[in-house]
């Protein structure tokens, strides 16, 4: 067990690597030169030379790849925003924490939703309760979050003025974000989950387990479930992942500054090292997420680790 | 409970499934009755409707699809009218199966002696459960620290065993092994039937085996019932039955049977034509277009079982081969 984590830690190592050298590449060719950025249009030529010497704009291509890679894994420095005029670093971390939370509590809400929900409706294939989860996730798959966040705010901040609209601090501020991104994320997981659990449900063991007498409710949670569980959590982890990345429509709707929002202003203000920091970070968050779902799928599923 | 009153007792028992391509007749008015500390060989091709037999007696037909309609009695007692918990207790305690396919018949998430443990757990007031269920390993012929193994750590002949070793774990009175050699290499598949035979007398369970393996059935019967397309076509003691087939399918089974003193690449000689859709099964005697011996009035109606000799029933017109040793219809 020990084994198989420490390999699935080492390679992240060589995709956190690729996923750098990528993103520095594309950038390193976009048009644009950061020193005309950082400096205005005004700026004059001599000027702009000298930035371009004191931040080593004029090394080769192969030096400044290592360069950023160093210091981002030695010094955690991520560049500098000359339009924020502030450090990446200090950027993304004021922000992740906002966006963390948004994601992991959208995640919590919409598994401890949808997997019951799934899990109900396999059990009572086609009955109304079935197919009225399954109109609802269709809804919830088709809408998209700019839309249900508007509707959510319309009704209960507009009408009923229940909740705020805006921010991201106290609980009650956190419901109509939170239940804005599980929307979909409900439907997904009770999707995914129903049609899981109907394939094991059909299985020889979950048979055997009823033929030795066990209830129905055991035969479900301890037979059942925990067998459909590997597709359900692949699904989590990829929504989970998905949010990290900053949900940039709920947070633009509900102004929270989470990195979503930080990102779509770097975007606008073409500040490249915030843009660079922000997918690094995603990427970042995406391969950890998975590396701690292939943990967990081998605690599920003995056959992943046991020989 | 008197010895005379069968153990199992299945009266005009039907099996339908309601699917989206029609009514699936899979049990079709099946009397079968199994005497106490007896073993039952219950003999039909694939899709007979054996298994769902089986699982019916153990009430394990899921409604809808499925219906069911007729009697089990087990000791006496409907078990269709029996009550969840009671169906509950029953199951596994009564009537316990081992499955034909080892390879899926156990849970791949739990290690072996929990899925045995869970068994005993819920039928015998034993404390130590992990040591009955070590015991019951050893008992199989597994040595007990591989009860620490999950399912894919076995091989398909230590799972049967470890199948074998639930079914059993808490002594009940019937049963019901259902094909539990098919997926077997044929060296692994004597060893599990010695060890059926071996545990079914030591533990002094009644042991109704689904098969369509008539060397098996030979092996470790007292009596045979010969199924066809969801019903009984004949039924007798194992002697009786195989000095003497009387049913046209009977002995067409017989006559599958490879034989060494064949000439090599001689042909098989096989029952023509297919079984018959459970949809649309046929008017008549359900056997009757394959049977080489047919006349008008198998197609129209089909015969009812008939006692041709005592214990030795069977349901055709004409016979096979009784007394004379011709046909019935003076062939």
């Amino acid at each position: 067990m020990l084994k198989y984590i420490v390999r699935r830690v080492f390679l992240l190592i060589p995709v956190i690597l690729c996923v750098m050298t990528v993103l520095f590449t594309i950038l390193y060719f976009t048009p644009g030169d950061p020193a005309h950025i950082a400096l205005g249009q005004e700026a004059t030529r001599e000027a702009i030379a000298a930035f371009r010497t004191e931040h080593g704009l004029d090394d080769p291509f192969v030096v400044q790849l290592g360069r950023y890679i160093y210091r981002a894994v030695v010094h955690a420095d991520l560049g500098y925003s000359y339009a924020m005029k502030s450090p990446v670093s200090y950027e993304l971390s004021t922000r992740i924490p906002t966006t963390m939370k948004l994601a992991f509590w959208a995640v919590a809400f919409s598994t401890l939703v949808g997997i019951p929900l799934g899990v109900i409706c396999a059990i009572r294939q086609y009955s109304f309760l079935d197919s009225v989860t399954t109109l609802v996730t269709l809804l919830g798959v088709s809408m998209p979050t700019f839309w249900t966040g508007l509707l959510l705010i319309l009704a209960f901040s507009v009408h009923l003025e229940w909740l705020p609209s805006m921010g991201f601090s106290t609980p009650g501020e956190m419901v109509l974000p939170v239940v804005t991104l599980s929307g979909s994320t409900i439907a997904i997981i009770a999707r995914i989950t129903r049609s899981s659990m109907l394939e094991v449900i059909r299985t020889d063991y979950v048979r055997t387990a009823r033929a030795k007498g066990q209830k129905e409710r055991t035969v479900i949670l301890r037979h059942a479930l925990p067998n459909a569980m590997i597709p359900i959590m692949t699904i989590i982890s990829m929504q989970f992942g998905l949010l990290l990345g900053g949900s940039l429509i709920t947070e633009a709707i509900f102004s929270i500054s989470g990195v979503g929002r930080l990102m779509i202003e770097a975007i606008n203000m073409r500040d490249y090292p915030i843009i660079q920091g922000g997918v690094l970070f995603i990427s970042v968050a995406f391969c950890l997420v998975n590396l701690v779902v292939d943990i967990l799928y081998a605690f599920v599923d003995p056959r992943i680790h046991v020989r | 409970m008197n010895d005379a009153q069968p153990l199992l007792d299945i009266r005009n028992l039907f099996v339908r499934f309601h699917t989206d391509t029609g009514v699936v007749h899979a049990v079709n008015g099946l009397n079968l009755s199994l005497r106490k500390g007896k073993s039952l060989g219950f003999v039909g091709e694939t899709g007979a409707g054996k298994t769902t037999t089986a699982l019916a007696a153990l009430q394990l037909i899921q409604s809808p699809p499925g219906e069911m309609t007729g009697e089990i009695l087990f000791q006496g007692r409907d078990v269709m009218k029996m009550t969840e918990p009671e169906k509950r207790a029953f199951r596994g305690g009564k009537i316990a199966m081992i499955f034909q396919d080892p390879m899926t018949s156990l849970n791949p998430i739990m290690t072996v002696e929990e899925q045995i443990m869970e068994m005993v757990e819920l039928h015998s007031a034993v404390a130590n459960t992990r040591e009955r269920a070590r015991e019951m390993l050893t008992l199989v012929g597994i040595r007990p620290e591989r009860g620490k193994d999950y399912p894919h750590q076995l091989s398909g002949g230590m799972r049967q065993r470890v199948g074998i070793a639930i079914a059993l774990a808490c002594e009940p009175d019937l049963l019901i092994a259902d094909e539990p050699t098919t997926a077997l290499d044929v060296t692994i598949q004597a060893q599990v039937i010695d060890l059926i035979k071996k545990l079914q007398s030591s533990v002094r369970t009644s042991l109704l085996l689904i098969t369509h393996d008539l060397g098996i059935v030979a092996e470790i019967c007292d009596d045979v019932a010969i199924m066809y397309a969801g019903r009984l076509v004949e039924t007798a003691g194992l002697r009786q039955l195989y000095k003497k087939p009387l049913h046209p399918y009977t002995q067409g089974l017989f006559d599958a049977v490879p034989r060494l003193d064949t000439d090599p690449g001689e042909k098989l000689a096989v029952i023509p034509g297919l079984t018959p859709d459970p949809t649309n099964l046929p008017e008549g005697c359900s056997f009757s277009p394959r049977c080489p011996h047919a006349r008008h009035v198998c197609h129209e109606r089909s015969c009812g079982m008939k006692e041709y000799e005592p214990g030795h029933f069977v349901d055709c017109h004409f016979p096979l081969d009784f007394s004379s040793g011709n046909r019935g219809d003076g062939k």
